[in-house]
Formats: structure tokens, sequence, C-alpha cells
């Protein structure tokens, strides 16, 4: 894999391109990292307007037919729904992890069972959400990946 | 361990329960109602019904770990004493309905032992992988 980075300061918006004859496993994985970054949420806090990186969002919540967006320390409403999230977000580091909820496994640190069958996610900055028994398997197949 | 878990255990359940339901619809298909075939056919319809209830169960969000296990096991346990009355499982006196409640505390805890260790063992394999995927 040879990587070319070439500074251009008349350049406005830095692009990626990736030439290949087959995809491999580390390709597509790479493809499916980078995309991550491509995606910017449009999202509000309080009334303001902002763009949100993908990369910064921790996890997507839904709660009373409200989507959420949770940061490190920021949380920032959005007007699209969780099914929409999933669609756009299909090839990257998200994964839907309950009915309300998808989890952007960056910052997964570690899983622990709970005794109603469901799993409990501990993430970087200590919160703790929860996997249904249902998307466990969701959960276990895009970590393997 | 995982393999112990979540390979050979289901797989001895799903192949002791298949010999006796293949065994009882034989012998019924045959005339042969002697002996506790319509009870273990009682009992599979039971358990049956019993998955879709706690599967209905999950749907729902509960406050607590607390609250969904003894919803649980008030839903379930009031249908094992309809189904127990309905099939004559047991003489419904104070001794017996005693008796087949302890069984029944057992079974319940002993399922959700199972399923607990069944996960444990799934969630390390997720923070294996997790602990690899940071080292990369």
């Amino acid at each position: 894999l040879k990587l070319t980075v070439h500074k251009d300061p008349k350049i406005d918006e830095a692009e990626i391109t990736i030439d290949y004859s087959g995809i491999d496993i580390r390709l597509e994985k790479l493809i499916s990292y980078i995309k991550q970054y491509t995606f910017i949420f449009q999202a509000k806090i309080e009334s303001d307007l902002c763009f949100v990186p993908a990369e910064e969002v921790y996890y997507i919540d839904s709660t009373d037919g409200k989507t959420f967006l949770y940061s490190k320390d920021k949380v920032y409403s959005c007007s699209e729904n969780l099914t929409e999230f999933e669609r756009k977000l299909i090839d990257s580091t998200f994964v839907r992890i309950s009915k309300n909820c998808i989890l952007n496994i960056s910052f997964l640190e570690s899983v622990a069972p709970l005794w109603n069958h469901r799993l409990e996610a501990i993430l970087a900055n200590g919160e703790k959400l929860t996997v249904t028994r249902h998307y466990i398997e969701n959960l276990k197949e895009k970590i393997m990946d | 361990m995982n393999k112990v878990w979540n390979t050979y255990i289901s797989r001895v359940a799903l192949t002791f329960t298949l010999a006796v339901l293949f065994t009882v619809l034989f012998n019924l298909i045959n005339g042969n109602t002697q002996g506790d075939y319509i009870f273990l056919l009682e009992l599979f319809g039971f358990i049956t019904f019993i998955e879709i209830l706690d599967y209905l169960l999950t749907k729902f969000s509960f406050k607590s770990r607390l609250a969904y296990l003894s919803l649980e096991f008030t839903t379930m346990y009031f249908c094992f004493l309809v189904f127990s009355f309905w099939g004559h499982w047991f003489n419904f006196t104070g001794v017996g309905i005693i008796l087949f409640s302890f069984i029944f505390l057992i079974l319940f805890l002993l399922v959700h032992l199972y399923y607990y260790f069944a996960l444990k063992s799934e969630a390390e394999t997720i923070n294996n992988k997790l602990i690899k995927r940071r080292l990369k």
C-alpha cells in the first residue's frame, strides 16, 4: 500500500483518493475508517446550528421522538431519525445497539453482562449504555469486522 | 469455555428436546397415550409459550434489572400455575404447590444463570477483540 501526501495551499478542502485494482479486507477497513471522517452531522446546540464531525460523536440516542448526538461533553439535537442515520452510517464505525441508540465503537471501552439477557456497554467517558439482546450479534459482527 | 456455553450445552439441550419430542409424537400417533406422553407435550407447549412471553417482555424498557426480573418471574409463575392446574401436573394441595413452586424457582434461576454465563463469555470475546483493535 503506497501513501502519497501532497500539500497544495491553493486547495480549499482536503481530498482523499484511493486507487486500487482489487479490494481486500485491509483496504475495506481503511475506507470504512476514512468514511467516518467524511460524514458530518448537521445539528443544533440550544438554538445554534452547528456541524459535528462523526468521529467526535460517541453515540446517537432517540428519546420521545427526538434525536440527540452525544460527544465527549456536549449534547446536540438533530432533526433526522435513527433509521436514516443507520442507513447513512452503514459502512462506518457506528452500530445500532438498541431500538433507540446507535453507538460509535471507536469509543467503546468494554462490555459487561447484565442479568436480563443484555449487555452493558462502557464508553471511554465512563457513560454506560444498554445493548439489547436483539442487537448483541450486530455489535459482535461490527467489532469482529 | 465459550464453546461449552454457546455450543455444547445448547447442542445437548436441543438434541435431548428433539429426541423426547419425536418419541412423544411417535407414541401418540401410534395411539399409545399411556405414560407421560401427554404431560411432556403440555410441558413443551408451556415452555414455548414462556419463550414467546419472555421475548415480548424484552420489547419493553424497564427502570431497573430488578423490575424486569420481578415482572418476568411473576408472569411466568402465574402461567406455570395456570398450566399446572389445567394439565393436572400435580395435586393442588399446600405441599404440592410449595414443592412445585420451589422446583419452578430453581429452574428459573438455573436458566438465568446459564444466560448470564453465556453472555459473560460473549462479553469476554468482545472485550478481547476491543483490546486487539486498540493495540493495532
